[in-house]
């Protein structure tokens, strides 16, 4: 256990390094694939309690532009606008926690994709306020070099997944699982879904925001159609569900996974048209053949491997390892 | 130890519990029998915070818990199984009963929660397959792991609805010693079963319930040789039915 956990600390601490000695042109793929890792892990932790999201564009849009005002409108720093970005984000996924009350599933899903759209026609429709349509660019004065946004994206990232694990040992995972799995006898267990669903969902909100804080560093310019991206939803999903929904490695793998097959499709295809038709159908025939994603995958595999196919018997499903 | 008076729970126009008083003392075994639709599965909803009476007090160890959530009565001592088996399915045995030890007490470590979950599952004796994913168990063993996830929660009191229905023969007699020895342990218990030999064989006092009232208590034998306990369950004999008309 603690070899593990020094092993994690030593790999945490290289990629947060690796900026420093990557050339320049990595900081783009560093940057895309840590913030995914970040939206990942935040889509995971709220699946696991049963909480399907089909607007998390509307937590990384807020994040964004959280970032984007506090620097232009107040003048702070990069660092210090992360912060009510992180808030921003936690206290709207609280309350929207609130406010969904026992929805669940398709219907949970539903209420974030509006949420997330509800967010872009008001980011729209208040130009005074957002820039509006015609979007905004971020105090260049204050922007860092690519190079500490990618470091502290990378930063960011292993952060989060270290909050992942450490939330796999607590309590509260067995609560997530318990509720996601049958919330109404949760309850007679002393559950109070609530709480719980109050207290993941402002996680999830935050760690999405927070990716979308970082992001506008880099990119310098929002608009609404970018910040409340249906694109960002997706991502967030295919991520997980790629890699392996419900386990710990699994939003991670996914994250590289996914951004690993847009990039070779794209360098092996061509910009656009074949290169994105192709990307799409291995990404269908993936969730499509392995349900369980890479992770699941794997463990059904090593699970296969070492028991042999012959004594493969019913009802010795063991836990998965990862 | 807990009381029920005077509740009436009411469906719109149906009527599924009306003005029922109830008491189970303190190391009781109270069996609760009744034809279908008598309205018990809505009884322990009710007392379980799942349903709100409309009418009526129901008070724990003094303290009132009508319209309290299911969480709140759970913290306070009160544990059941439910009729159609729910264990959290993507969750292995062991985590099930953990699951039931962590959250029924404030500040509970995994460790020791981990302890009581063994202990529960050693009880019901399905601790050998405590890895096994729940969903992947028997309808039997699933029967014993809802049972174990309820007693981790170390309740004083056990609801339990129906548990032994659907079992073969084999299990119902586990599942009696079991009973036995979990209400030697001290826990208060009130059971609602079908099986009715189950209920005469385990039960100090016997309730009946009919169309949500009461019908009869008293000592399982006084039970089963009463004539309008036995007219609910098999109708009336024939010759008295020609004698009224």
């Amino acid at each position: 256990m603690k070899a593990r956990i020094a092993i994690f600390l030593v790999l945490g601490v290289a990629v947060i390094l690796l900026p420093l000695i990557a050339p320049p042109v990595m900081n783009n793929m560093i940057l895309r694939v840590g913030s995914l890792v970040m939206l990942a892990i935040s889509w995971n932790l709220a699946a696991n309690a049963g909480l399907i999201s089909l607007g998390h564009s509307a937590f990384w849009g807020l994040g964004s532009y959280a970032a984007l005002l506090v620097a232009n409108k107040l003048g702070w720093p990069f660092f210090a606008s992360l912060i009510p970005a992180m808030i921003v984000g936690a206290i709207s996924a609280a309350a929207i926690a609130v406010i969904t009350g026992r929805l669940k599933g398709i219907f949970f899903a539903i209420s974030m994709l509006a949420l997330s759209e509800c967010l872009r026609v008001i980011a729209v429709m208040t130009p005074g306020f957002t820039g509006g349509g015609a979007g905004v660019f971020i105090d260049q004065a204050l922007r860092p070099s690519t190079q500490t946004v990618a470091m502290v994206t990378a930063f960011c990232a292993v952060a989060c997944g270290f909050i992942a694990y450490w939330i796999s040992l607590t309590p509260f995972h067995y609560a997530c699982r318990a509720m996601r799995n049958n919330e109404s006898a949760a309850e007679m267990l002393g559950i109070n879904p609530l709480r719980f669903r109050i207290a993941v969902l402002s996680l999830s909100g935050a760690m999405a925001s927070l990716a979308g804080g970082v992001n506008i560093w880099y990119s310098g310019f929002l608009d609404p159609m970018i910040g409340f991206d249906l694109h960002v939803t997706i991502l967030a999903q295919i991520a997980p569900i790629l890699g392996g929904i419900h386990t710990l490695a699994g939003p991670i793998i996914g994250a590289f996974a996914t951004i690993g097959l847009s990039e070779a499709t794209r360098i092996l295809l061509g910009e656009q048209g074949v290169s994105l038709l192709v990307y799409g159908l291995i990404l269908v025939f993936s969730i499509l053949y392995m349900p369980k994603g890479i992770v699941g995958t794997w463990n059904t595999w090593v699970q296969y491997r070492s028991r042999g196919a012959a004594s493969a018997k019913v009802g010795t499903t063991k836990a998965a390892p990862l | 130890m807990l009381e029920i008076e005077h509740v009436t729970k009411r469906f719109g126009g149906l009527l599924a519990i009306n003005d029922l008083s109830l008491t189970v003392k303190k190391n009781q075994l109270l069996g609760v029998i009744g034809p279908n639709g008598a309205g018990k599965t809505t009884l322990l909803n009710v007392i379980t915070g799942y349903f709100r009476p409309s009418q009526g007090k129901i008070t724990f160890e003094g303290e009132r818990i009508d319209g309290k959530a299911p969480y709140e009565i759970c913290r306070l001592g009160i544990a059941r199984t439910f009729q159609v088996v729910q264990p959290f399915p993507e969750m292995s045995v062991l985590d099930n009963a953990m699951t039931g030890a962590l959250f029924s007490r404030e500040g509970i470590t995994i460790r020791k929660a981990r302890d009581r979950a063994m202990e529960a599952l050693e009880m019901v004796d399905i601790a050998h397959q405590a890895d096994v994913m729940a969903g992947a168990l028997t309808l039997g063993a699933k029967k014993k792991l809802e049972l174990a996830r309820a007693l981790a929660t170390q309740p004083r009191l056990l609801l339990l609805d129906e548990v032994m229905a659907g079992s073969p023969q084999s299990d119902i007699d586990d599942l009696m010693k079991l009973l036995q020895r979990i209400h030697a342990k001290g826990v208060t218990i009130l059971m609602i079963e079908h099986l009715v030999h189950v209920i005469i064989a385990l039960a100090q006092h016997v309730f009946v319930l009919n169309f949500g009232q009461e019908l009869f208590q008293g000592n399982p034998g006084d039970v089963i040789s009463h004539p309008e306990v036995i007219e609910s369950y098999l109708g009336k004999p024939l010759e008295a039915l020609a004698a009224e008309s």
